[in-house]
């Protein structure tokens, strides 16, 4: 059965996936961008969307591009249209981004027609993780025909809140959590969804670097909003405090 | 009682910075921790390249200092040790104890002394460190603590992906503004207290006693204290160290004596580069 995308994010956060890993794909090298796009193309029962590039044994990122594949649709990047979750989208060589010219390859996950988050294998860390990125590298992206899976109402949100599984664990199969990551009494509030802008990493919010801090609806923020120093909220507004310029001369206990 | 020590250490000469300080620091503390009798191995999670440190087992990862197009060395410890993790399954032992290269074994510490239970580590308390307990102090449940710790091997597990996850997003948050280096250890600490997590910690101080962390010259008072004066910015390796003032740094200047004496009787070279670990050693803005 397909893992939904955010099943997927879940189950593979985190991993290494590729030639020798307990995740091959097709032998596309372990960590490389490529290994966990295949990936997504095996969990929709798809054929790689690759070979652009004409040639089989050349299948770079850079190569996943272009029409033609059964299952996919090709959509070239414009200025105006946005990719669907689920899309894989391929870049070019762009060195103002550090891509080479083997290309990149990622798998859509939320955006709009100024930047938008992937989920990514080789791009800051040869492993499985969210990553935000802009269009100015795009060539375009391929769209399953047969749609996305969808999760059911219970699944977590689309984000890195699932908890990576134990190395030693299989891919997840259902929307349950690892068990190795299951909530006892004695955890922190669980995650809730954050403000729209901020990034939820687990149980935490994270708010865009210099923008407001607001409660989050029972989540912990992290906030650096352009103050002096960083700013934490607790969830209980009664708790809210601000570390701030205030205490930036105190001097070590120690000392 | 046996425990697993790891640290992290970057080959020299790729970037800014990478002069190899962690590289004779890591020798160092490989020598101190056999000179001490510790009962475990030490792993290396060398970032960058191949590079053997003698009497430790060096696990070479990528350098993921430029994750996330930035400039921050300190990812490579959650990042590498994650890498080592999945490649070889983690340690065998029960315990794992996590220091920095720039730490020395004064003494034998058996792991008895310093045992975490299940979802209770033992760890050095940086509550001196301000800002460090200004942001623990914001997340309900959470220490201002840092290395040395010692985490049993099965609570290091859950924890470590979220400490990768944590150490980024707070980096790529400017979370701690006001100290961004402290980055990874705030990624530590949101990561113990993170969702089917859990791990508090036991507050110890292992400074001039046991485990020597010899960081910095003004951060630490009371590390500045026992070792009078002697800092590793301005040390020049491997030149002997004036055996004087505080048991600490007697120890320390002992501990470099013997390796040197050792290094001569086997008639092995020092492995470090004298040159890389000069005037970039006083320029570093890590301060390491």
């Amino acid at each position: 059965m397909a893992l939904c995308l955010d099943d997927f994010i879940a189950a593979y956060t985190g991993k290494v996936t590729g030639a020798g890993t307990p995740w091959p794909c097709s032998g596309f090298p372990a960590g490389q961008c490529t290994a966990l796009a295949c990936l997504w193309c095996e969990n929709l029962g798809l054929t790689t969307p690759c070979g652009y590039c004409g040639a089989p044994d050349r299948c770079d990122g850079v190569c996943w591009s272009g029409g033609s594949y059964p299952g996919w649709e090709w959509i070239a990047n414009d200025p105006t249209n946005v990719p669907s979750p689920g899309d894989l989208v391929a870049y070019h060589k762009c060195s103002e981004q550090g891509i080479g010219p083997n290309g990149h390859v990622d798998i859509f996950v939320s955006g709009n027609v100024d930047s938008f988050t992937s989920f990514a294998q080789n791009w800051g860390g040869q492993y499985a993780h969210l990553v935000a990125h802009n269009y100015a590298c795009v060539l375009g992206w391929h769209h399953p025909t047969g749609g996305v899976p969808g999760c059911g109402a219970s699944s977590p949100p689309a984000s890195s809140a699932s908890p990576p599984a134990s190395s030693t664990s299989p891919p997840q199969s259902s929307a349950s959590p690892p068990a190795s990551s299951a909530p006892t009494s004695a955890q922190p509030p669980p995650a809730a969804p954050c403000p729209p802008g901020y990034e939820q990493v687990g149980s935490f919010c994270y708010p865009p670097t210099g923008g407001p801090s607001s409660s989050a609806g029972g989540a912990l923020l992290l906030a650096a909003a352009g103050l002096a120093g960083a700013v934490a909220l607790r969830a209980d507004p009664g708790l809210r405090r601000q570390i701030g310029s205030l205490r930036l001369t105190r001097p070590s206990r120690r000392g | 009682m046996r425990y697993h020590t790891v640290i992290s250490a970057e080959v020299p000469g790729v970037g800014d910075w990478q002069d190899g300080r962690t590289i004779w620091q890591a020798e160092l503390l490989s020598y101190s921790l056999h000179r001490a009798g510790v009962d475990g191995p030490l792993t290396v999670c060398m970032a960058g390249g191949e590079l053997a440190i003698q009497g430790a087992e060096t696990f070479a990862h990528p350098n993921y200092r430029f994750t996330d197009r930035a400039d921050y060395p300190p990812f490579n410890r959650p990042m590498g040790m994650w890498d080592w993790w999945q490649a070889t399954g983690g340690p065998r032992e029960d315990v794992v104890c996590i220091i920095d290269p720039d730490c020395v074994f004064l003494r034998h510490v058996d792991g008895s002394e310093f045992l975490p239970t299940p979802h209770v580590a033992v760890a050095q308390d940086w509550t001196w460190q301000w800002v460090l307990e200004e942001f623990a102090s914001c997340i309900p449940g959470g220490q201002a603590v840092g290395i040395p710790i010692f985490i049993r091997r099965d609570d290091l597990e859950r924890l470590l992906p979220w400490w990768v996850e944590h150490t980024r997003a707070i980096y790529r948050h400017n979370s701690i503004e006001r100290q961004p280096w402290i980055s990874e250890m705030g990624g530590y600490i949101v990561a113990a207290r993170e969702a089917g997590v859990d791990v508090t910690h036991r507050l110890v101080d292992y400074d001039c006693d046991a485990i020597l962390h010899y960081f910095a010259r003004t951060d630490n008072a009371t590390v500045y204290r026992c070792l009078q004066g002697w800092d590793k910015i301005t040390y020049r390796p491997w030149e002997p160290i004036p055996s004087l003032g505080p048991p600490a740094r007697q120890e320390l200047a002992a501990i470099l004596a013997d390796y040197r004496a050792y290094r001569e009787r086997t008639g092995q070279p020092m492995n470090h580069v004298p040159e890389l670990v000069d005037e970039l050693t006083l320029a570093s803005p890590w301060g390491w």
